[in-house]
């Protein structure tokens, strides 16, 4: 790689690498794994840099590795995440900004795997169904069927005062 | 009442620092790139290598319906083309679910080697047989992630479609290779999605000139990744075209063929 291009990079890891982990994290509910494969992704995203022609498309190259990624590391069984199969009734009322977390993310952890990556792309990286359909590599109606199932697990999931989330999986991205 | 994206946001809200060598991932970088040249330098001989252990596969599947007895690596997972070895190993598991099906009379044809195994993009089997009376034909194709577009090679589908089942209004292309393809117009095509999170697509396709109607129903079976299993079947008695299959058998094929190819 020539010394812009690695100059490019570093700026790349640098604005977005925090992003990546994120949504990483919301796709596999550790924090440790999805510094993991944010990793691993970066890496391929090096190897690849040259081939990515449109510098503006390179977050969506490195969005989608990073899913992939995920999916790969849940194929090899190398699984930290527990789902559990209830959610937990005690709340810690001794720190407010916890005490919705452990909740929120059992509930997550409870929706599944091909679900969840579409309440994430869809909802947390507010890609288009179309666009989140092209990422994994799905049809439009597959991706609307997976984000209301995925509510319903979710909603099902999370405790009554915050079950009623507002999205409708049908609904189109502003930005689509 | 909290949108989801609220969810998302209090889950992430204390993030941990990242803690990331950029140097680290850079000379990281350099090395997978180094092996990456390397592989696809000494790619070409292990193509070879694996075509040649993949027809002793064939020959011995062939033989006996059964499992060929070539030493087995640990199983690919999913349909990542990882290793010629691995390719190997999964097509003959194909071949052998495929002559399994076939019956006696199955025989494989291999038009040339490079059309048996390309370890980037996809591999393609072809066998056929007697079945009342019939020549009967399956073509199958697997697609690494990514090797989708690889069905417009096929005239099945163009790079603006999200399924299969679309109807590619489109015209005549003429590939790089010079190739001219047309594009078919499929009708009865139907989606239904599979426990693993695949979706199995059936159809029946009729091409635009309208010159050689299909009449055995098609499969592919699309997984998460973007990894596919197309299966085509083609009958003739007599000089017509005739059914091969039912269309719930040629899925049910297409779903049996990605479980060989798993392993």
């Amino acid at each position: 790689m020539r010394a812009t291009e690695r100059a490019q990079f570093e700026a790349f890891v640098a604005a977005r690498s925090d992003a990546l982990w994120r949504t990483a994290y919301l796709l596999c509910g550790d924090w440790h794994q999805a510094q993991d494969v944010v990793q691993t992704a970066l890496i391929k995203l090096y190897v690849a840099w040259h081939r990515v022609e449109q510098r503006e498309g390179m977050e969506a190259y490195a969005r989608q590795i990073v899913v992939r990624c995920v999916i790969d590391e849940r194929r090899r069984g190398w699984r930290r995440e527990q789902p559990t199969e209830a959610v937990p009734d005690a709340i810690g009322h001794d720190d407010p900004n916890n005490e919705n977390r452990d909740v929120l993310l059992a509930a997550l952890s409870g929706v599944p795997r091909d679900q969840r990556a579409v309440l994430v792309l869809r909802y947390w990286e507010d890609l288009s169904i179309a666009e989140t359909a092209h990422l994994l590599g799905i049809s439009a109606g597959t991706v609307k069927s997976r984000a209301f199932r995925g509510l319903t697990t979710l909603r099902d999931r999370l405790p009554a005062a915050l079950s009623q989330l507002t999205d409708d999986p049908t609904e189109e991205s502003t930005d689509a | 009442m909290p949108s989801t994206h609220a969810i998302f946001e209090r889950l992430v809200a204390d993030k941990p620092a990242l803690r990331l060598d950029t140097a680290d991932l850079v000379a990281r970088g350099e090395r997978a790139a180094k092996a990456r040249r390397r592989a696809q330098a000494t790619g070409a001989v292990s193509a070879l290598a694996a075509g040649g252990l993949a027809l002793a596969a064939i020959a011995n599947a062939a033989g006996n319906h059964a499992t060929p007895t070539t030493a087995t690596p640990a199983a690919p997972p999913g349909f990542a083309f990882t290793s010629a070895e691995q390719i190997m190993t999964a097509d003959a598991r194909v071949v052998a679910a495929m002559l399994k099906r076939a019956g006696p009379s199955g025989k494989v044809t291999l038009s040339s080697p490079s059309a048996i195994t390309n370890e980037t993009k996809r591999t393609i089997h072809e066998v056929s047989y007697r079945l009342n009376g019939a020549d009967v034909t399956l073509l199958e194709n697997v697609s690494a992630p990514g090797g989708n577009p690889e069905l417009m090679t096929t005239g099945l589908a163009t790079g603006s479609q999200t399924s299969p089942c679309d109807v590619p209004h489109h015209p005549q292309t003429t590939q790089k290779d010079g190739a001219v393809v047309s594009y078919a117009w499929f009708v009865d095509c139907a989606g239904t999605s599979l426990p693993d999170g695949a979706v199995l697509w059936t159809m029946r396709v009729q091409w635009p000139d309208g010159t050689a109607p299909q009449a055995s129903p098609e499969a592919i079976v699309e997984a998460a990744d973007g990894s596919s299993v197309f299966v085509q079947t083609s009958s003739t008695a007599n000089g017509a075209a005739t059914p091969a299959m039912t269309r719930a058998e040629v899925g049910d094929l297409a779903v049996s063929l990605a479980q060989a190819w798993r392993g």
